[in-house]
């Protein structure tokens, strides 16, 4: 069976209009009377499709209109121009509408009363979602349940860890039963284990909901462990849109092997193959794959030395991004 | 059928939220209620400063173009009641302007209520209670009794004018990136021009305070009505409070198709 | 010595990045002074002296009394800050005086506050009511009296300050000292408005010579009111000098006690 796509952007453009000024009191006068206007087009003609139940990994560069973009998505922001549709609403014409379909969590901007236990924030969120008593009773338990946070629910926010916060702030946001999530930065700052946890809740709740996630991290751990397919934008341009795996085959050209001898390494000469470190019973070497196979290098060294230990690592996905980043 | 029906729904559900929204902000006065007590206790004490000033102004001279020390006191009266009530129901109406500029309509664009009443009630300014309390017992004192029905009247019109114009000033981070000082300093200044007797101002700044910055329908004219009722200046005031209330909001929702979010960057060169 | 004027010195430029600041704080007083001569004008229609002031003297007399009191830079908010968070101890760690460090900093702002809002006020005026009969050998004598107001003003307002060792938000009470000067310390309405017996009361009070001694000296002068006042201000600056020093040494004391 085909899913259907819940969200279809269409030609998708937004430019800001960005007012100049010079420092200090005479400036803000000068640009009072003739403001210095400059545009920049923060999105540029963006196109994407995704479907529902997928968790897409929604990344860029600071500045790069990855926000401006899900602004737009939620009906915060007009559009220069182009087409949107999510779960059928044109988002800044029915923005009220969509809003009863998205959900949505910043991890740097909490929306649960800071003072006041998680409860009584999601008391106040059943009612600005008019949800029905009994429904909203039943939904809160059930993700109570799975989310593990019985005994949170009547501590003031604040005395919360992190982790725990970000679980109520997941929670909040899922209490309506959104089709569409919107996570932004759901690990920042917390520990590994908390991670971790975050993650599994994310990824049982997909599963479970069909829920569809779009997410935006600095982490690539997040994204290597939630996400299939990654869209990374940059410049206001989508530059990749893809499976996370391939991404690693389009850009991994290198791999990195570290090798520990029983006798003391001799240094060698071989094509594709470079000597990053070398000490007497250990080497690393990074080899380029278009000129030569892992196999190849291994049955040679193998032939060449005594081997006790061998290590190999590819290229971590963060650097490859960073190689899309620096992409013009 | 079903339509009324529908509305009878919504005003339900609004009915619902608001009273959520009461109940989450009363908790947070208990969380809060030393700074709650204490800014609300300052309040009154500030407004306790000034009819001292005023006792010592009128002792001394009993007469400033037709006020007396009762009028001034009446005009006392209006401006904390309804600056107070203001505060009090829409405690964010000072906000706006900072709400807007630094993207946090994001959070209330996202939520499926509508947005400008949203921003307005979910904060609570607490130094208002202190203004609204000292406002009616000042009332009490003052105020005769047979003319408490109109000056209840008087307080809405007057704070659906100040709510009005603090939406407009608000609103224009909408239009100029920040209006934040433009706020403060519109607020502050038509809340001081409404704390002092309308009469003694004339000619061009007379028709200053009762257009532009209407600090006379504030104060001058409520006080004047008390004084001596007259259906022209009454429906007047009426009129003007519905205009500036209409213009607010078309400003407003003007506004949010120009918002600009977080991501306005005013370049420094 | 030479330090402390280095650090006015620096403040004293780095104010100039706060003329925006200024700006709105100008419009403001402007504003008050605007209504305070309508509400004059009312008050004096035909008469030619009140107690002893003309019209004009009466608005100068606001400007000076508003132009000191207001230009008073908001210390006492960043000392409660700075004991709250604990940020003091660093400070106390530095080469100079806590207390003199705040005076060179505030004061030097407080000039520039001060002169431009009195400029600003008297082209106001100016334009307003007109001039009024200055004698012009009293400058001397009125930048002294000046000078200790504002320095009486500083200790007693820094004595406020380090309360915040003790209480959590001493900048209320600095709020009410401010409406203090407003009424009684005779900022608004000169102590010839009072009541006989409340001017005498506000008169002895330390108020009354930070904000209506000087604006009073200012629109008429004379040398015994000088000295009075002169004599006077000494006197309340150095016991509110010791009021802050004992202050403040108790509490760097309950400092190292309870390690901030």
């Amino acid at each position: 069976m085909k899913e259907r796509d819940v969200i279809e952007v269409n030609h998708l453009n937004k430019t800001f209009k960005i007012k100049h000024k010079a420092a200090g009191f005479l400036g803000s006068v000068k640009s009072l009377f003739k403001p210095n206007i400059t545009e920049i087009k923060a999105v540029d003609n963006i196109s994407f499709n995704i479907k529902q139940g997928e968790i897409v990994a929604f990344i860029g560069p600071n500045g790069a209109g990855k926000s401006t973009t899900i602004k737009i998505l939620t009906g915060i922001l007009f559009p220069t121009s182009g087409q949107v549709k999510i779960a059928g609403f044109v988002p800044w014409e029915e923005r009220t509408k969509l809003s009863y379909k998205i959900g949505s969590v910043f991890g740097q901007k909490p929306q649960l009363w800071y003072h006041l236990p998680a409860i009584d924030t999601f008391n106040l969120f059943s009612k600005i979602y008019e949800l029905d008593e009994r429904e909203y009773k039943s939904r809160l338990n059930y993700l109570v349940k799975i989310f593990e946070i019985n005994d949170l629910l009547d501590i003031p926010v604040r005395r919360l860890s992190l982790g725990q916060r970000m679980k109520c702030e997941i929670v909040a946001s899922l209490l309506h039963r959104p089709e569409i999530l919107l996570l932004d930065e759901p690990t920042i700052g917390l520990d590994i284990i908390a991670k971790q946890k975050i993650r599994e809740l994310i990824r049982e709740l997909n599963k479970k909901e069909k829920v569809t996630i779009l997410l935006t991290s600095h982490d690539t751990q997040d994204i290597e462990n939630l996400c299939k397919r990654i869209i990374i934008i940059n410049h206001g341009r989508i530059v990749y849109d893809g499976e996370v795996e391939s991404l690693n085959k389009e850009y991994l050209k290198s791999k990195i092997i570290s090798v520990k001898f029983e006798n003391p390494f001799k240094s060698f000469s071989l094509s594709g193959v470079k000597i990053l470190k070398s000490e007497e019973y250990f080497a690393s070497f990074e080899i380029d794959l278009t000129k030569i196979s892992v196999k190849e290098f291994i049955d040679f060294i193998i032939k060449k030395c005594s081997i006790l230990d061998i290590n190999i690592s590819g290229t971590p996905i963060e650097e490859v991004i960073t190689k899309i980043y620096q992409q013009k | 059928m079903v339509a009324k029906k529908n509305s009878q729904n919504s005003i339900k559900k609004t009915a619902k939220f608001m009273l959520e929204y009461f109940k989450i902000n009363l908790q947070s006065i208990m969380e809060y209620r030393i700074s709650f007590i204490t800014q609300a206790s300052f309040m009154f004490v500030n407004d306790i400063f000034w009819v001292i000033f005023w006792a010592i102004f009128f002792n001394k001279f009993p007469s400033i173009n037709n006020w007396v020390f009762t009028d001034i006191m009446a005009m006392f009266v209006v401006i904390t009641c309804a600056w107070g009530l203001v505060g009090t129901v829409f405690g964010n109406f000072k906000n706006t302007a900072e709400i807007i500029r630094d993207g946090q309509l994001d959070f209330y664009l996202a939520l499926p209520k509508e947005e400008l009443s949203h921003i307005l009630i979910s904060k609570l300014k607490f130094d208002a209670f202190g203004d609204l309390l000292f406002g009616i017992i000042l009332a009490i004192i003052f105020v005769p009794f047979a003319k408490l029905p109109l000056l209840l009247v008087l307080v809405l019109v007057s704070s659906i004018i100040i709510l009005g114009f603090a939406i407009i000033l608000g609103s224009l981070s909408f239009y100029m990136g920040s209006s934040v000082e433009v706020a403060n300093q519109g607020l502050m200044g038509i809340l001081t021009l409404a704390s002092y007797p309308f009469s003694v101002f004339s000619g061009f700044t007379r028709i200053f305070l009762l257009t532009l910055i209407p600090a006379g329908f504030i104060t001058g004219v409520p006080v004047e009505l008390l004084k001596l009722f007259d259906w022209k200046w009454f429906l007047l005031m009426l009129a003007f409070a519905g205009i500036v209330l209409g213009i607010s909001l078309i400003i407003f929702k003007k506004g949010v198709k120009r918002y600009e979010s977080g991501n306005l960057i005013n370049a420094r060169i | 010595m030479k330090k402390y004027f280095e650090i006015a010195k620096i403040n004293f430029l780095n104010s100039f990045a706060y003329f925006g600041e200024f700006f709105f704080h100008a419009i403001f007083i402007l504003l008050i002074l605007f209504i305070f001569t309508n509400m004059w004008k009312a008050v004096y229609s035909g008469k030619e002296l009140i107690e002893g002031f003309t019209l004009s003297m009466m608005i100068w007399y606001l400007l000076m009394a508003e132009s000191i009191v207001t230009s008073s830079p908001g210390f006492v908010k960043e000392v409660n800050t700075e004991v709250q968070n604990g940020e003091i101890a660093y400070k106390l760690n530095k080469p100079y005086n806590y207390i003199l460090y705040h005076f060179a900093k505030s004061f030097s702002r407080r000039i520039i506050n001060f002169t431009l809002t009195f400029i600003l006020g008297a082209v106001l005026i100016y334009f307003l009511i007109g001039g009024f009969d200055f004698k012009i050998y009293s400058l001397f004598f009125l930048v002294l009296i000046l000078f200790l107001a504002m320095t009486l003003d500083f200790f007693i307002s820094m004595s406020i300050a380090l309360l915040s060792f003790w209480l959590e938000d001493s900048n209320s009470l600095r709020w009410i000292y401010d409406k203090l000067l407003f009424t009684i310390g005779g900022m608004l309405v000169p102590l010839e408005i009072f009541p006989t017996w409340l001017a005498k009361i506000a008169g002895v009070l330390p108020f009354s010579f930070i904000a209506y001694s000087p604006a009073k000296l200012f629109v008429r002068f004379s040398f015994v009111d000088f000295f009075n006042v002169f004599a006077i201000q000494i006197s309340y600056i150095i016991i509110f000098g010791c009021i802050t020093w004992i202050i403040y040494k108790r509490g760097v004391r309950r400092l190292n006690v309870n390690g901030g």
